[in-house]
């Protein structure tokens, strides 16, 4: 750890850790694969033994596909050192070289990303010429509920971005195949409104996080199957809490939501985007639709989306302003009674 | 500050217009900002690398006002976004065709002038602040919190 840096050192730190994450997986027997497709790419997660399984592959279990012959797009390896026994190579960089988003001074370039999330203990690599991550976790059990239900953010990001496709801090809900895009920071109202749409029957993408790309017209991906809600907000749906994936963590974290077990909300892939919508919450009964101004939906989606993230710059601010310039923007002035939520979007953008 | 020059302090900081308003994000520190108005033309001649000289002739251009008053207030503005980080000394001067102007729309009629000023905002930055680590372990890396 003497913090040395050298033009190859991203390069060697990722050869030795992809090292370390085959002798794990050599040591742990069978490999485990699993496939996803994530908007028109293969990407396959390649664990060293069982521990992470359970805990990574639940929030993108709508988008596994059978196993595929074909070379993965993107391959993710996985594996922590305490089921494993294979220890994590030394950290090379000085501790002051992690930045604020995670990223690491010195292991960023044009092939190669590292970032630590050093919240979680958790390091992620990825080589863009090889398409080939990995990451590592100390110890399985220590992933908290936040990263259960939106795993691997980090490294889709990152790869995803290449393909000018980005990841976003929104929701996404949607009728008749087409999407309303719920922005704003966290504690706005997004995941009750995601879901209160959802169990009214709606197209469901996302609550927090979703990939943002374009074909001519704005659209969006899903990742993950999961919502997170607070206890307050998680009153106002007591059909859910037999869905709760995390009900030990419940004291510390907030409710993670397993919605692919809930028969109404229908898992929706991809959806094009008609409007972009702010919620807050007003406390009056009633909801309603404002129309906003599109600096200030840029304002509500950019800075959350952008400081999440390490390595987001440009591209993804330019897409989003260009988002927000295309389409339709209006404050959803939610009220107590939450079904009203999906039918005034209903009333005032579907009919 | 007569002579200086100033550009805006990419790649820092990127900045979009829309409708009439610029947002700024600053990737640094977490804050992001508004301008409207004057502050438009201000960024705009920034954007072309200026002077305090290039922005009082481009705000004369567009707005109408007293001259020292503007030169004031476009300085007092160019000040604060120094010590924002949103600017900086240009290293070079810009290459014009004409000795010193920048390229700014005039508009049919002058409209009435407000000193220009910042809207920042900050709620984001927590986003960037980082997680007290309670420990390394032998390898250097963190012993996640409990």
């Amino acid at each position: 750890m003497t913090g040395t840096r050298t033009d190859a050192a991203p390069r060697i730190f990722f050869e030795q850790v992809y090292g370390a994450f085959q002798r794990a997986e050599h040591g742990m027997g069978a490999p485990i694969q699993r496939d996803y497709a994530i908007d028109g790419f293969v990407v396959r997660l390649r664990f060293a033994g069982p521990a992470l399984v359970p805990l990574i592959t639940p929030a993108l279990a709508h988008l596994e596909m059978p196993p595929d012959a074909r070379r993965a797009a993107l391959t993710i390896c996985l594996w922590d050192s305490a089921s494993t026994h294979t220890l994590m190579p030394p950290r090379p960089w000085a501790q002051d070289a992690c930045r604020a988003r995670g990223d690491v001074r010195g292991f960023n370039d044009t092939r190669s990303r590292t970032a630590l999330a050093a919240d979680v203990g958790a390091v992620s690599v990825l080589d863009l010429q090889e398409n080939l991550g990995v990451y590592w976790i100390r110890a399985a059990e220590q992933l908290p509920t936040y990263e259960r239900g939106a795993p691997l953010r980090v490294m889709l990001h990152w790869w995803m971005r290449e393909r000018n496709r980005f990841l976003i801090h929104a929701g996404a809900v949607g009728l008749d195949d087409r999407g309303v895009l719920l922005i704003g920071k966290g504690g706005s109202g997004k995941s009750t409104a995601c879901v209160a749409a959802a169990l009214a029957g709606w197209q469901y993408v996302a609550d927090d996080y979703c990939l943002l790309a374009s074909n001519g017209e704005p659209y969006v991906h899903s990742l993950y199957n999961s919502a997170k809600l607070d206890d307050a907000a998680l009153k106002n749906f007591p059909a859910l809490v037999s869905v709760v994936r995390n009900p030990s963590e419940r004291a510390a974290e907030k409710a993670l939501l397993d919605l692919a077990q809930v028969p109404a909300a229908q898992l929706t892939r991809r959806l094009p985007l008609c409007a972009l919508v702010l919620p807050r919450v007003t406390g009056q009964r009633d909801t309603r639709l404002a129309p906003i101004a599109p600096s200030q939906a840029l304002r509500a989606l950019a800075p959350s989306s952008l400081f999440q993230l390490p390595g987001t710059g440009p591209a993804e601010f330019f897409a989003l302003a260009n988002l927000a310039q295309q389409t339709p923007c209006y404050y959803l002035e939610a009220g107590v009674e939450l079904s009203q939520i999906p039918q005034t979007l209903q009333a005032e953008l579907f009919l | 500050m007569t002579s200086k020059f100033f550009r805006i302090n990419t790649p820092q900081i990127v900045h979009h217009t829309i409708e009439q308003e610029i947002i700024i994000i600053d990737f640094e520190t977490g804050s992001y900002f508004s301008l409207t108005g004057t502050g438009v033309t201000v960024w705009e001649c920034l954007a072309q690398v200026a002077s305090l000289d290039d922005i009082v002739d481009a705000l004369m251009a567009q707005y109408a006002g007293d001259r020292a008053e503007i030169r004031r207030d476009a300085e007092q503005f160019l000040n604060e976004l120094e010590r924002e980080a949103l600017i900086v000394p240009a290293a070079t001067l810009p290459v014009r065709p004409s000795s010193s102007a920048v390229t700014i729309a005039a508009p049919k009629a002058l409209l009435s002038f407000q000193p220009p000023t910042l809207a920042k905002y900050t709620d984001m930055q927590d986003l960037l602040l980082l997680d007290p680590i309670h420990g390394v372990d032998e390898q250097g890396w963190p012993v996640a919190k409990t």
